[in-house]
């Protein structure tokens, strides 16, 4: 079982290449056989095919079993994850900015006055 | 709707409006004091800020989340303009090699006759260069951590 750390970072090398991210655009509007894959680019059978297998090995494509006619299809998972990294930074920043917001308010109120009880401020809202 | 393109570049954008003049609010990025005060997610404490902010001047953050574990962020300052605009890079070291290294901007502006701030923060991309590929490791799995203290 890999790891989720594990996978991202094969999903990204799967999609570092333009050539592979290409034929996955082409995948996202159907299945499709290796030799109409192969059309549009101008490289050899055998190199798509070893473009073929770093995106099936990276689980972005599976392939048809059957000898013949293998077709190629887009799996959609280990991308979702990618864009589950974004979310993450999204977070990350956003509960940031919250605690920022909150400690210029801070800084921004007028100092207690002396001499009379100050109701604590200094807790978070959230 | 599958996030496949050309360039399979990603950005983040987030928009907010801050309740301090543009001036306090620079001041609560670039001035370790300060943005010890709020770097961070919820449930966690900045333990470093090492801000040497000018433009090639590198930069080094730390945080220690709810499971006492502490996380560093390092990058360089790429341009500065006070109290306008900080772009800098960013990424997260696991056992002193770095990540995935993004770019971020802050941009601000005044609202309200200045009395408050619009900021604006961009971060990308957050894609597939070469450079990313070098980097395995754990980055990923302490964020997820991270994410899921944080988030219980």
């Amino acid at each position: 079982m890999m790891s989720s750390a594990d996978q991202l970072s094969v999903t990204f090398a799967a999609l570092a290449d333009p050539t592979r991210r290409a034929i996955l655009a082409r995948l996202s509007q159907g299945q499709t056989s290796v030799g109409e894959l192969s059309k549009p680019f101008d490289i050899s059978a055998p190199a798509i095919s070893k473009h073929l297998k770093v995106l099936e090995q990276a689980g972005l494509i599976t392939r048809g079993r059957d000898a013949q006619w293998r077709p190629c299809q887009l799996r959609a998972v280990p991308l979702e994850a990618a864009a589950e990294w974004i979310d993450d930074y999204r977070k990350f920043w956003s509960e940031s900015f919250d605690r920022l917001s909150d400690y210029l308010l801070l800084e921004t109120q007028p100092p207690p006055k002396k001499g009379k009880q100050h109701a604590p401020s200094k807790r978070k809202r959230r | 709707m599958l996030p496949v393109s050309a360039n399979a570049a990603e950005q983040l954008c987030i928009e907010r409006t801050l309740p301090a003049p543009r001036s306090l609010v620079y001041r609560a990025f670039t001035e370790p004091e300060r943005m010890l005060q709020w770097f961070g997610p919820h449930g966690f404490v900045a333990t470093l800020a090492q801000l040497d902010v000018r433009a090639g001047g590198a930069w080094r953050g730390g945080m220690r989340g709810p499971d006492g574990k502490e996380r560093i962020a390092s990058g360089v300052y790429r341009e500065v303009v006070p109290e306008q605009l900080l772009v800098f890079t960013y990424a997260w070291e696991t056992d002193g090699r770095r990540g995935h290294e993004t770019l971020c901007r802050v941009e601000l502006s005044d609202l309200a006759d200045g009395r408050q701030t619009r900021l604006i923060f961009r971060q990308g991309p957050f894609e597939t260069s070469e450079a990313a590929v070098g980097h395995q490791g754990g980055w990923r799995e302490a964020f997820e951590k991270l994410a899921s203290k944080v988030a219980s």
